[in-house]
């Protein structure tokens, strides 16, 4: 065999196959995770229609039928697409809102618990941030700023600064009483370094559990929002608007019930999957067990 | 400890305050005029100016904001642009519905979710621990609207077995609670058991073993105590999420609560309503905090509150 054959594949790609192997639940999440992102990026190319094309005299077909694979809706729009625009949507609006969220939460809490000074100003602002549920934050600046996209990132990034802040404060707060913090305070490890090397690294897990539940929320909000009302309206396809738009016909067509939840559920548990695993993966204290 | 409860007591009223201000200023950025809402579109440009001067919308801002305090402190929400009524008359009726709904589904998911996720951590890798893995992953995947309209379809219009809307009898409680507990459980569920695995893995885990203490007490007193911290901080979280939920619970089940009253707002741009509806909100939201803070002290002696 040839020396090079024997040499070690890269680093990278060593790392995915051990993921694979250890976790294929989450290996099948992440897939899942992949599928969605792909087919949102592509969707112009893949969508078989235009998903706002009516063509009544095809209205209310049921899945299976050769020219729609997954039916059509009340006025004749393609079902496929609609559902692969959705994904488009949805995973864009989730992606920045919790990205922006997270950063400036995480931030916050860390810096709250270990600056004591700083402790009641920032923790008492992110109570009152909190004192406002996710849907009542979205709901208020939407009933402001009226309905559309740009808005809907904008409510759902504010409100996850202080689910992210709050969290990192609670097990900054708890790891800051640690003797190996101590010790590097002891050193002379400069405030910045303490707490990117030796809190950060050691409340990780929950940061991540939370952000695997935390981005198919956001999902999950953008659909509720739209199922309301007041998300992405109609007649851009968005899942939680189509639910709300098919109620009427649920009967003659229950396809256009079902197929919309189903995607937002494969979709939200392919995150949740996903994460589960890389949080394991990830968390140094759990890798050796 | 008392000493601090008080203090975090005291620091309610200003916080409350500070959001009643926020909402108020927020509120004036919404275009439109107010008065022209009350008199209707229709109304002559005297009415208008008439129902300007009584709801006090033709004061400078701060005089507004002013009276605006004044009213508060006496717990006065104003009067509904819409329908006329007063806000505090129409969140009373409510409010207490949501409470219920909000406070069952948090007791189900929070009894439920613990004990399936410490059945879960301690058999490991079990058929059960697989079991449940699966339950949470699908109960915080599934979107409650859709969980709704599938339940009310199968147990409403198939089986006709529970009614549809409404919250006279315990049977009208049962989906709503069942659905707003599903995510919430499998949340609990999912911390518990990464909180319990973290904590076995401890130090003082193995001393307690060492050192012969029977099995059982190394899980009550060493294991389960040190791991509740992050089970608090999500039961408290998940309070307000509730609260959130509710709103598309009530929409869905026809529950007469403050989150459907809230959407009816914001769909009418009922600016008095959506108001009143958030300060009650966000005051409910303040003390479930303090009553998590307060129970971090109490689940784990390293946090100290001096």
């Amino acid at each position: 065999m040839p020396l090079d054959k024997l040499k070690k594949k890269p680093a990278a790609i060593e790392k995915i196959l051990h993921f694979g192997n250890n976790f294929p639940l989450a290996t099948m999440g992440g897939l899942l995770v992949m599928l969605f992102i792909v087919v949102a990026a592509l969707a112009p190319f893949i969508a078989p229609y235009d998903p706002n094309k009516m063509n009544l005299k095809d209205a209310l077909l049921p899945p299976g039928h050769p020219l729609h694979l997954l039916g059509t809706d009340y006025s004749g729009r393609d079902m496929l697409s609609r559902l692969i625009y959705g994904a488009r949507i949805s995973l864009f609006i989730s992606s920045a809102s919790v990205f922006m969220g997270a950063i400036l939460g995480v931030f916050l809490g860390i810096v709250a618990a270990w600056f004591e000074r700083l402790q009641n100003p920032i923790m008492r602002f992110i109570d009152i941030m909190l004192s406002f549920p996710s849907i009542i934050v979205a709901l208020t600046i939407i009933s402001i700023l009226g309905t559309g996209i740009n808005n809907l990132i904008f409510a759902i990034s504010i409100y996850n600064i202080p689910v992210f802040a709050r969290l990192a404060y609670g097990q900054a707060l708890s790891v800051r009483n640690f003797t190996y913090i101590e010790a590097a305070v002891a050193l002379g490890v400069t405030d910045a370094r303490i707490m990117r090397q030796h809190i950060l690294p050691n409340i990780t897990a929950p940061i991540i559990v939370q952000f695997t539940l935390v981005i198919p929320q956001a999902i999950m909000l953008t659909a509720g929002l739209s199922f309301l009302g007041l998300g992405v309206m109609p007649p851009t396809a968005e899942w939680g608007n189509m639910l709300q738009d098919s109620l009427r016909w649920a009967v003659k067509g229950p396809h256009l019930v079902v197929l919309p939840g189903l995607a937002l559920l494969l979709v939200v548990f392919g995150f949740n999957t996903f994460g589960d695993g890389l949080r394991v993966a990830l968390d140094p204290r759990m890798r050796n067990r | 400890m008392r000493q601090y409860i008080i203090r975090r007591l005291m620091q309610v009223i200003p916080i409350v305050f500070l959001v009643a201000t926020t909402v108020f200023f927020l509120f004036q950025l919404i275009p439109g005029d107010p008065a022209v809402v009350f008199a209707g579109e229709q109304a002559s440009p005297e009415t208008i100016a008439k129902v300007r001067e009584a709801l006090g919308l033709d004061q400078p801002v701060h005089v507004q904001y002013w009276l605006y305090l004044k009213r508060l402190v006496k717990f006065d929400l104003g009067k509904s642009y819409i329908s006329g009524m007063k806000v505090k008359q129409e969140i009373k009726v409510r409010f207490p519905n949501t409470i219920k709904l909000a406070f069952l589904a948090t007791l189900v998911s929070s009894v439920l979710g613990v004990t399936m996720g410490v059945f879960s951590a301690l058999k490991r890798e079990s058929v059960v621990d697989y079991g449940f893995t699966v339950f949470a992953l699908l109960g915080i995947s599934i979107p409650i609207f859709w969980l709704g309209l599938i339940l009310i379809f199968i147990f409403s219009v198939q089986l006709k077995i529970l009614p549809i809307g409404g919250n006279s009898t315990w049977q009208h409680y049962v989906m709503p609670v069942f659905v707003l507990a599903t995510y919430s459980t499998a949340a609990i569920l999912r911390i518990t058991r990464s909180s319990i695995l973290e904590t076995m893995g401890e130090d003082f885990v193995r001393t307690a073993r060492a050192k012969g203490a029977r099995e059982y007490l190394v899980i009550v007193r060493h294991v389960l105590r040190n791991s509740l911290i992050p089970v608090v901080t999500v039961i408290g979280l998940q309070f307000g999420y509730m609260l959130g939920g509710s709103i598309i619970t009530e929409t869905i089940f026809a529950w007469p609560g403050m989150g459907r009253l809230l959407v009816m707002a914001v769909n009418q741009r009922d600016v008095m309503v959506v108001q009143g509806c958030l300060i009650v909100f966000a005051s409910c939201f303040v003390l479930v905090n303090l009553a998590v803070d307060v129970a971090y002290a109490v689940v784990d002696p390293r946090i100290s509150y001096s």
